[in-house]
């Protein structure tokens, strides 16, 4: 009887057990005891969260009436999401927010990858931290257990837990709603958090929010004031929090160090200063075979002289494949080629230092094809759609090409005369559009440790049914270029960690 | 929609969310599946929603709430027994009638299945924790711990059965 039962609460009874089970549990009461007994404990079990975290030691005793137990209260809000849900009118799973970046996090259910995009709907962290980044352009961090649920690109319900807002200006307005009201805010940073009792507390580290109560009054809330609201809307004065430095994470100067074997693709040009057949430069991660030089059917610019060579040199301390004057194209092969046709995040990156060209030289009669190119391509005989070209052209603006006569052309215009980044963001989806964006930093904005707000160029109705097998590299233009590095990861940390634009001597 | 006030949705949510991980217990207890049971405690929701304005809040509101689920329970089963097997619909009702007559003994409950849990060797424990707070499936879990999926089942069985029988010790001692 214990196994049957055991089986039906896992859902792998067969048919006949069930109605044996059923049967039993008709006919004898000590059975129908004996089932609900394990029915509590496996009930208990899914739905009480705070069973799970009981373990861990409470280390900041300051903070304990907040924390208490905010697993327990995730638990207990299961059905206000149900009964929300079904009371606003059921709004189509869309997507509103970026997930930025995460450590040590542990979700509830599926875990949404790093750059993904989220749906309106429930989020729900066990643990760790996860910052995301609404569409709307609040920026919230959730630290802990925390309960969400994504409403639309500028607004979300806090179940339960804690979570830090960061809004910019274009963003005021954005609001949290809790379980006793919400939080506007008007510009600002700062903390909102929900306990097992439904209490909401606001905390604001910098700027202004408003917390109207239940009889209406408007609580405006300024730097360093805090409140707290009850499940029932009524208000109480709070003393002011201070505000630990682990809430300040991932700060926009901070650099990230690149982390050992977390890149698919990884190519330094670490090879002996000098001329190379390409079929010996087989070093960097990720690659299958050595690299090759593409050997174009027709060139519309003269090929450069060194055909058949790859220069490699070391300039201020670092190495590079100095791309020659004229036009160049040299490929190489993954050794595992990206799926076009999964849900996936992938991120591409390339340094190299643009020489400065008058501005003269600059123009589609001196040098018209001009242009670096970073390209993914699809096998041999894939057809022309199948790629995904990041370039800058002879005006060094950012395109995005994928072939089949589709370009997407930035107007920001890059400098020159300094070392460049191109980081390319690839979303490729099963079903539905594709995504591919591109922006080019250097040293007067480098990138931060999460993608930023805004990309150069980014595409629109892109479907590609790719698989991506090889690098294209193409460097056309009166001058050399020194091309030094290639990443492709599955992190905007990544493909961005370590990245260094200053010039530094030999050493 | 219905006609209800803001004031009446506050005031509802505030008591489903109050009886919530009650009522979704008391489903649990006839479908087992976590994500079927969430489905039926969605329906409750609707239904009780909708019959608001009936409801007299001198009574308390878990014990109506559950004669709700009671109704969505049976929709369930009948809806579904022909893609799965599920157990009898008056098999669930016997099952309830025992449910609402056991409520109360509810937190000392609560209180021994965590020390059992704390008590159950590291390893179990983890595979539970896994299973139930992490809402990891089977195959995941057995594909992390290299084990087959059908020694997971097995040893979440024995775990639980550990569990109710300890706690079952515990209320013994204690009563």
């Amino acid at each position: 009887m214990k196994d049957l039962a055991s089986r039906y609460l896992d859902g792998t009874a067969t048919d006949g057990e069930v109605a044996e089970l059923s049967a039993q549990l008709r006919t004898d009461a000590a059975a129908r005891d004996e089932y609900l007994r394990l029915a509590a404990v496996h009930a208990r079990l899914a739905t009480d969260a705070g069973l799970w975290v009981e373990r861990q030691p409470e280390t900041r005793p300051s903070s304990r009436a907040l924390f208490w137990r905010p697993l327990a209260a995730a638990a207990a809000i299961v059905g206000l999401m149900a009964a929300m849900f079904w009371m606003r009118e059921k709004a189509p799973d869309v997507p509103v927010a970026t997930l930025l970046r995460t450590e040590d996090a542990v979700w509830a259910g599926e875990a949404p990858p790093e750059g993904g995009r989220l749906h309106t709907g429930r989020l729900r962290l066990r643990g760790g931290r996860a910052m995301l980044r609404l569409d709307g352009g609040a920026e919230l961090l959730l630290r802990g257990a925390v309960d969400l649920r994504l409403d639309d690109g500028g607004s979300v319900t806090l179940l339960a837990g804690q979570v830090r807002a960061q809004v910019p200006e274009a963003a005021v307005g954005f609001t949290i709603h809790t379980p006793g009201g919400k939080v506007v805010d008007l510009g600002t940073e700062f903390i909102a958090s929900v306990n097992r009792d439904g209490q909401t507390e606001v905390s604001v580290v910098k700027g202004e929010v408003e917390v109207p109560d239940r009889d209406g009054v408007v609580h405006r809330l300024t730097t360093g004031n805090s409140l707290a609201l009850d499940r029932k809307g009524a208000t109480h004065p709070m003393a002011t929090r201070l505000v630990d430095k682990s809430w300040q994470p991932w700060a926009k100067g901070e650099r990230d160090a690149l982390r050992a074997g977390r890149l698919l693709l990884h190519e330094t040009f670490d090879y002996p200063v000098g001329d190379h057949d390409p079929s010996v430069l087989t070093g960097g991660t990720g690659w299958s075979g050595p690299w090759t030089i593409f050997q174009g059917k027709h060139a519309d610019q003269p090929w450069s002289a060194k055909m058949h060579q790859m220069e490699m040199g070391t300039f201020e301390g670092r190495k590079a494949w100095i791309s020659p004057v004229g036009k160049t194209r040299c490929q190489r092969l993954l050794a595992q080629p990206l799926s076009m046709k999964e849900d996936a995040v992938r991120y591409v990156s390339m340094t190299w230092f643009e020489e400065a060209l008058p501005p003269e030289q600059r123009t589609f009669d001196f040098w018209p094809m001009a242009n670096i190119m970073l390209d993914l391509r699809g096998s041999e005989g894939s057809g022309p759609g199948q790629r995904v070209g990041l370039r800058l052209n002879y005006l060094m603006r950012p395109i995005i090409e994928s072939g089949a006569g589709q370009g997407f052309e930035s107007r920001v215009r890059v400098g020159d005369g300094r070392r460049l980044l191109l980081v390319g963001k690839i979303l490729s989806r099963r079903e539905g559009e594709d995504e591919v964006f591109l922006r080019v930093f250097d040293a007067g904005e480098p990138p931060g440790p999460v993608e930023p707000d805004s990309w150069d160029i980014g595409t629109r109705g892109l479907r590609l049914d790719a698989i991506l097998d090889r690098v294209v590299l193409e460097s056309i233009g009166p001058k050399p270029r020194r091309i030094e590095e290639i990443r492709i990861g599955t992190t905007w940390r990544d493909v961005v960690a370590d990245w260094n634009p200053e010039t530094t001597s030999d050493s | 929609m219905h006609g209800h006030s803001a004031d009446n949705q506050e005031r509802f949510m505030r008591l489903f969310m109050k009886s919530e991980p009650e009522l979704l217990r008391y489903i649990l207890a006839s479908i087992p599946i976590v994500a079927d049971a969430r489905e039926v405690l969605q329906e409750t929701a609707s239904a009780l929603w909708r019959k608001m304005d009936a409801y007299d809040p001198a009574l308390p509101f878990t014990p109506c709430a559950c004669r709700f689920a009671s109704n969505e329970i049976r929709a369930f089963l009948r809806r579904e027994h022909r893609q799965r097997r599920w157990l009898d619909e008056d098999v669930a009702e016997l099952l309830q009638v025992h449910q609402e007559k056991h409520v109360a003994a509810l937190p000392a409950q609560v209180d021994h299945l965590r020390e059992c849990l704390e008590a159950l060797p590291p390893a179990q424990h983890e595979l539970l924790r896994r299973y139930y707070f992490e809402e990891l499936t089977v195959e995941s879990i057995a594909g992390a711990l290299n084990r087959t999926t059908d020694a997971v089942y097995k040893s979440m069985q024995r775990s639980r059965e550990a569990l109710a029988d300890c706690v079952r010790r515990k209320e013994a001692a204690s009563a």
